[in-house]
């Protein structure tokens, strides 16, 4: 228990946490990753401010120069995106015989989420035309792709008129296609790795129901936080049993502390991890233990805040040692310990 | 509307019952009691899906 | 169909060992364990019947029972609470309760409005407000230094605030109770969402919370007049009005919050999951208060949350196992025993949360509203859709403020604790109240008026806003007499207690009949019935308030 809970407490901060979570969805989930990376950042950022004279300032640099990198690639991968683009004008409708013969794959946004297809070629001509996955309604398809069949071109005039079915799913069709004979068509303009990767973390469009999800997605998030935070501090996994009921308000001689219901306002404090209130408010409690007689779940308020002192004495401790430590390195003592 | 009404007319009632509960007994208080529950069963009216 | 009720038997023995104090666990281990030790039995027997296949099923049938979105729209809706905590929401209320005083209302019309302010707010947990206000209401008397109440008035002023928070839950839009009985009428009622449960719920709770606040003032005062540690105004001592003050963030949050709710009941931009509504305020209030994330959670109290979905896990394990089908036979032979009938039996039915009071009123209703759903025409057929409408608006609000007088940790001992009494002080006032009141006057609300609302397409259902008016006047008239009759007996000893436990059967049963009368009409049978079912739930319910009070332990 002691060799991991300070680290946990000291390093793995709960703005860390929502950090590690948030980075996980934004690659996890697609449609949402451009919204999921900005959280992120913003969240980053604002930890930064907040902790500004607990060596935020770094963590603010870092970031600055993360996003400004960021946006740097952003321009270079549209500048990319535009040579190919301007290749497309050019070419459109992009004829099939540009490409040589045999099966070429590529990708394009659908309506719900990426769209894959096989485009076979032979004598200049689409012979024939395979999703290979997509998450769209299948009869969004199921007229266009025979009706491809012997085409010498990927027009998007012609794709046009089946639309009727789905927009978003017709026009990723054509993308596809157009992907797939581009990356074969010798002399076209192509997409380095760079430019790929930062597409796939912003291209995915969302939209309302992209944003919707993500809600849920936070509050799941924040919630298994809070659950899971007070677990990580040893003797404080018990406010998690809390009903906020007040019982033990009720037959508590103290009642109050600074206008909180006492003892309830120890455990939800320590439910959230604020061992510094928590030490301060263990000093009032008197010990009787009648909160603990009353309490429906069996918590108990003198319980509580001896241990939630233990932790933030403990915390100061490693600060103490920290704090002396780097005056040491300071000054240029060495000491036993650091001799090793 | 009729929602509307029957909540109004259910504050006052309700309303009313609270402040003589609270022993507020003039017919003075009685009245403010009335109109804190009309005011209650307006707001909540409102707030309705009517 | 034996494991059904084997299951079953389990389930509800827990949830009755769990009240009565023979398990001395929190009510969500409690139920977790039933989920674990139903789905191992199910697999044992399931096993050996059906073969290993079937087993592999069980845990995707618990994991099915968890509906998100009433988890979410909760959590959401206590984040939204956090943040206006944390930017001083609540201040500005009380800014704008001392404003009240001065207004025309008054003192007297600012207490009604303060005690009905939970139900206006609909926040989605009663302990939300309770934990913003109660400390407010104390401040009022005397031992809270502004010495404008007496012990009597402070004691009904907590204790009816008390029950309208602790009922507040249910008609709230942003992850109440009764959005869980809304999904289920959605399946006939295509704007059922929209909130059919609403009205009904704050109308009998708006009524109710007056009667309570009588029965508070004529009998618990004098049922058990030792066990009240406050104080009357000393000698000498003078009056001291605090005015309170909050911040610009507060005004700014509060009118954000109003936004919210107004933007998450009436959709002005379309559909929008109340969610991302709530969500989005909340951080706008944070941002504006300059608080952190931690504001959020700081909102979250976890009893509903885990309660909410350790019942619908265990409906998903009862559900997996036939629970439910058992369930459906016992209440179907129920209904076959002549003197009950389906309206006994529903009778019975509606008050099954008031006769097993827990610490969060969805535990059981996670659990209970899928076999109510049952008895209507998608399997049973005991009801049609109209029927079905009714009876849920009686049981949701008699489900939600079911833990106002949970002795397990309920919402109402935090109004108990506040006016310095002993624990079951509350239970009479808050149990007779929702029985004999809050539960007829949400079903004659729904048959007379909310139907015409919501009904479905091709039916033209009429409002009978005379019917309504009748029925609201029995019931508080009824009401009225009992309390004013157990009043006249009411003194300490025994004889009281037994007149009280008379008051409670008459009036169960007349509430039996209401609901039997606004379900099935106009019948002579299904009322009797109904009055018969209301009397036995009545006469379990009575002799569950507490008839004296232990005495406070001895200080240290």
């Amino acid at each position: 228990m002691k060799t991991w809970a300070p680290l946990i407490e000291d390093r793995l901060t709960r703005g860390l946490r929502l950090a590690i979570m948030v980075g996980a969805l934004a690659l996890l989930f697609p449609r949402g990753r451009f919204y999921a990376l900005l959280a992120l950042a913003v969240l980053l950022l604002a930890h930064g401010i907040v902790h500004w004279r607990r060596g935020g300032k770094r963590y603010v640099g870092a970031i600055a120069a993360v996003t400004v990198a960021l946006f740097v690639a952003l321009v270079y991968a549209n500048v990319q995106r535009h040579k190919v683009e301007s290749y497309l004008e050019h070419h459109r409708p992009l004829a099939a015989s540009l490409a040589p013969d045999g099966v070429h794959r590529g990708a394009g946004p659908g309506n719900n989420g990426p769209l894959t297809v096989d485009v076979k070629v032979t004598d200049g001509k689409i012979e024939r035309v395979d999703l290979v996955e997509h998450r769209d309604a299948v009869y969004a398809f199921d007229d266009v792709l025979p009706a491809l069949r012997g085409r010498a071109t990927v027009d998007t005039q012609f794709l046009a008129g089946f639309v009727f079915r789905n927009e978003r799913s017709i026009v990723g069709l054509g993308a596809a296609m157009e992907d797939a004979l581009l990356k074969v068509i010798f002399d076209a303009p192509h997409l380095d790795a760079a430019s790929r990767v930062v597409f796939f973390l912003t291209s995915n469009e969302g939209g309302r129901i992209t944003i919707n999800a993500l809600a849920i997605l936070f509050i799941v998030l924040l919630a298994f936080d809070y659950t899971f935070g007070p677990t990580l501090r040893p003797g404080l996994g018990q406010s998690l049993n809390c009903y906020n009921c007040q019982a033990c308000v009720g037959v508590c001689p103290v009642k109050q502390v600074g206008g909180d219901p006492f003892p309830m306002i120890m455990v939800l404090e320590a439910r959230l991890g604020n061992v510094e209130r928590l030490a301060e408010l263990a000093k009032y409690c008197v010990g009787c233990g009648r909160c603990a007689a009353k309490c429906p779940v069996g918590n108990s308020g003198p319980s509580i805040a001896s241990a939630g002192y233990l932790v933030w004495r403990e915390r100061q401790r490693r600060e103490q040692r920290r704090r002396e430590h780097e005056l040491r390195t300071l000054t240029g003592e060495r000491t036993e310990v650091d001799r090793g | 509307m009729l929602g509307m009404l029957t909540f109004a007319v259910g504050g006052v009632l309700s309303g009313v019952m609270i402040a003589w509960s609270m022993d507020f007994k003039t017919a003075r208080e009685l009245i403010q009691g009335g109109l804190g529950g009309l005011t209650v069963g307006v707001l909540m009216a409102l707030l309705l899906p009517m | 169909m034996i494991l059904g009720y084997v299951t079953l038997t389990i389930f509800l023995a827990a949830m009755v060992l769990t009240l009565l104090r023979k398990i001395n666990l929190p009510v969500q281990t409690v139920l977790v364990l039933v989920t674990l030790v139903c789905l191992a039995i199910g697999a044992i027997v399931k096993g050996f019947t059906e073969g290993a296949a079937a087993i592999l099923t069980l845990p995707n049938e618990m994991m099915g029972g968890i509906i998100l979105h009433p988890v979410t729209a909760l959590l959401a809706g206590l984040f939204l609470a956090g943040a206006l905590n944390a930017s001083g929401g609540f201040e500005a209320f009380k800014v704008l309760i001392a404003k009240l005083q001065k207004s025309p209302l008054g003192l007297a019309g600012t207490f009604v409005v303060l005690i009905n302010f939970p139900m206006i707010t609909s926040l989605p947990c009663g302990r939300i407000m309770a934990a913003a206000l109660l400390p407010l209401l104390f401040a009022f008397g005397s031992e809270g230094g502004m010495n404008l109440l007496t012990k009597s008035q402070l004691i009904v002023l907590i204790g009816a605030f008390a029950r309208n928070a602790f009922g507040s839950c249910g008609p709230s839009p942003i992850g109440g109770v009764g959005q869980i009985g809304e999904g289920f009428l959605g399946s006939h009622f295509p704007t059922a969402a929209d909130g059919i449960l609403r009205a009904p719920q704050a109308f009998s709770l708006m009524i109710g919370t007056a009667l309570t606040a009588l029965f508070l003032k004529m009998i618990s005062r004098r049922l058990y007049p030792d066990s009240c540690s406050l104080r009357d105004k000393r000698e000498g001592e003078v009056d001291a009005i605090v005015v309170p003050q909050a911040p610009l963030a507060g005004y700014a949050s509060l009118v954000i919050f109003v936004a919210a709710l107004i933007v998450a009941i009436f959709q002005p931009f379309g559909k929008v999951p109340v969610q991302t509504v709530l969500v989005i305020a909340a951080i706008a209030i944070i941002l504006i208060g300059r608080a952190g994330i931690e504001a959020l959670m700081a909102g979250i109290i976890l009893l509903p949350v885990s309660a909410m979905v350790a019942g619908f896990m265990a409906a998903g394990a009862l559900a997996a196992t036939n629970g439910f089908d058992a369930l459906g036979q016992v209440l179907g032979l129920l209904a076959k025993v002549p003197v009950l009938g389906v309206a006994g039996m529903l009778a019975i039915f509606v008050q099954i949360q008031t006769m097993i009071p827990l610490s969060c009123s969805r535990i059981l209703t996670a659990a209970l509203v899928p076999v109510l759903f049952l008895f209507g025409p998608a399997a049973y057929g005991f009801l049609t859709w109209e029927q079905l409408a009714v009876v849920m608006a009686a049981y949701i609000i008699n489900a939600t403020t079911s833990c106002g007088p949970s002795p397990l940790g309920g919402g109402g001992m935090m109004g108990e604790g506040q006016m310095r009494v002993e624990s079951g002080y509350i239970k009479g006032a808050y149990t007779f109240t929702v029985m004999a009141a809050m539960t007829p006057l949400a079903a004659v609300y729904m048959k007379f008026l909310n139907l015409v609302n919501f009904a479905a397409p091709g039916e033209a259902l009429t409002a009978n806003i005379g019917a309504l008016g009748g029925f609201v006047v029995l019931i508080v008239a009824i009401n009225l007499l009992a309390i004013r009759l157990m009043a006249r007996l009411a003194a300490p000893g025994d004889k009281p207690y037994f007149t009280q436990v008379g008051g409670f059967l008459a009036t169960g049963m007349f509430a039996g009949m209401v609901l039997a009368l606004s379900t099935f009409g106009l019948h002579v049978i299904p009322a009797l019935q109904g009055a018969f079912g209301g009397l036995l739930a009545a006469l379990w319910i009575a002799f569950m308030v507490p008839k004296k009070l232990e005495p406070e332990p001895a200080p240290f």
